[in-house]
């Protein structure tokens, strides 16, 4: 079975879905601790700082073969 | 632990023993049947024979297929690897599948899984099955790869093509890296990939001629990260896609279905970050929504489609102190469409490239006193338009210059007019009235 759940952050929504067998045994409260866990996951990957790229001498911003920027790592 | 070759030619490898089984490649037939403390090997001296997978008792530490030429003949069986460490399953391109192939890892170890780089017609799907294994490294090419039961390792970075679906497993880790992740499905049949609340913090592209994947909840990728569609079709399912950058920026055929779903880029340089193509992609995106959070620049480019741009639902700017190009800065893009462009934050910047115009029905960007949103150029000194069917538009709070703005009324309030703006009116709100300056 699938429960989709939704929720916003900063007016941006976040909508995911628990995807689990017909005949699991979570609680309501289990189920809700895990929408939370996941949207509150989501919300430090979109509140990261700007990622760390590959910069050229003049710095720019290095990009691979199809226009991607290179992560800096 | 002891090692099995097959010399048994083409019989099926189930519990009994016969003279199936040598100690050594090519060697006489006659030992034990494996269990899963034995090594078992198919190799060139195994011959090109088809070996039929029995029910339930295809069991061995590891699996090395190097050198074989013959064909495994699943059906609906599987084979199960129940030991750890480098290589657990070992394949090769030299040797055929059929059915539905299937082998269970259920070492407890840390351990890899080399399917070597097959053909989508031989590829294997691989269900990792184990309690608690510390790590596990899959290169190569497998069709489903399934993290169930009670997995809670680590999935190490490196490059793999899946053919099939991507179950990850709630509460384990995935590692970052650079290497590439590619669903390369040429299949019809949806390929679905569910990551259970799990970070991607590695790239993805979805290159597969006639493919065609859904997710079946939220993907959200790093944000140093790229999404590519280069070949085949692309559902989000109405779920969240979160990623450093997305690019699909090729003539290449393929389909894009956002349907309602929210597209967060978090990403980006001046020429990077929501990446769309000029031909070749069939669009679901009218009703979707694209916001770009980073604090740093990045970019729109909706692609082409119809006679104004492909039409996006909502675009939102959200990244504090940030810069959204609508259009490639360097090229220039020559137009864009959405119905609504808004902003969540301010200051922020938004840089119009569009050569030709930036299409909007609803142009909600609005700044606060004292921190104005500037609108402005790529190019300064030349006026970029934004253009809108009819009607009138009230904002607050920009920094305008370089702006053209056509169609309807565009009033202006509280905003600076820092020069070569034209079909703005700047004004002042007064205790709601409102002084014209010309």
């Amino acid at each position: 079975m699938q429960i989709i759940f939704e929720n916003s952050y900063n007016s941006i929504v976040f909508r995911d879905a628990l995807n689990l067998p017909d005949d699991h045994t979570f609680t309501d409260a289990e189920l809700e601790a895990m929408k939370q866990t996941r949207f509150e996951n989501w919300v430090k990957a979109i509140t990261q700082p700007p990622p760390n790229y590959k910069r050229g001498e003049d710095g720019e911003v290095l990009h691979d073969e199809d226009g991607n920027p290179i992560p800096a790592e | 632990m002891a090692a099995r070759y097959w010399v048994g030619g083409a019989a099926t490898w189930d519990g009994t023993a016969l003279l199936k089984w040598a100690l050594t490649s090519g060697g006489v037939g006659g030992q034990a049947v494996p269990t899963s403390s034995d090594t078992v090997f198919f190799d060139a001296a195994s011959g090109a024979n088809t070996v039929t997978i029995g029910s339930g008792t295809s069991i061995c530490s590891t699996l090395t297929m190097t050198g074989f030429t013959g064909t495994l003949a699943f059906g609906t069986n599987s084979i199960t690897c129940a030991g750890s460490g480098t290589g657990v399953f070992t394949g090769a391109t030299t040797h055929s599948v059929t059915g539905t192939p299937l082998i269970n890892i259920t070492g407890t170890g840390t351990l890899t899984l080399l399917p070597a780089s097959v053909t989508e017609a031989n590829s294997i799907s691989f269900t990792i099955n184990n309690a608690a294994s510390n790590a596990i490294g899959v290169s190569g090419s497998v069709k489903n790869l399934t993290f169930a039961g009670t997995y809670t390792g680590n999935l190490t970075n490196g490059t793999r093509t899946l053919y099939g679906n991507l179950t990850l497993k709630s509460g384990m880790t995935l590692s970052a890296g650079a290497s590439i992740t590619t669903f390369a499905s040429t299949n019809a049949t949806v390929r679905t990939i569910t990551t259970n609340g799990n970070t991607l913090d590695f790239p993805i592209t979805f290159n597969g001629i006639g493919g065609s994947w859904q997710l079946q909840d939220a993907l959200t990728v790093g944000t140093s990260r790229n999404i590519s569609l280069t070949n085949g079709s692309f559902d989000t399912n109405t779920k969240s896609l979160t990623c450093g950058t997305f690019n699909f920026s090729n003539a290449n055929t393929k389909t894009l279905t956002l349907g309602t779903s929210t597209v967060t880029i978090t990403g980006g340089t001046s020429t990077s970050g929501f990446l769309g193509s000029s031909s070749g992609t069939t669009y679901d995106v009218a009703n979707s929504t694209i916001v770009f959070t980073t604090t740093g620049s990045t970019i729109f480019v909706g692609g082409a489609g119809g006679t104004s741009g492909t039409l996006y639902g909502t675009i939102t700017m959200s990244g504090l102190g940030g810069t959204l190009y609508l259009g490639n800065s360097t090229s220039g893009t020559t137009l864009a469409r959405c119905t609504t462009l808004n902003n969540t934050v301010s200051p922020c910047t938004i840089t119009n490239s569009c050569t030709n115009a930036f299409t909007v029905t609803n142009f909600n960007v609005n700044g606060t006193a004292g921190n104005l949103v500037v609108l402005n150029s790529n190019t300064p000194a030349t006026a970029r338009t934004i253009t809108k069917a009819s009607g009138t538009t009230d904002v607050d709070y920009l920094n305008i210059q370089d702006s053209t703005a056509t169609g309807g009324t565009w009033n202006a309030y509280g905003s600076t007019n820092s020069g070569n703006n034209t079909g703005w009116n700047f004004l002042t709100r007064n205790n709601g009235n409102f002084l014209m300056f010309f």
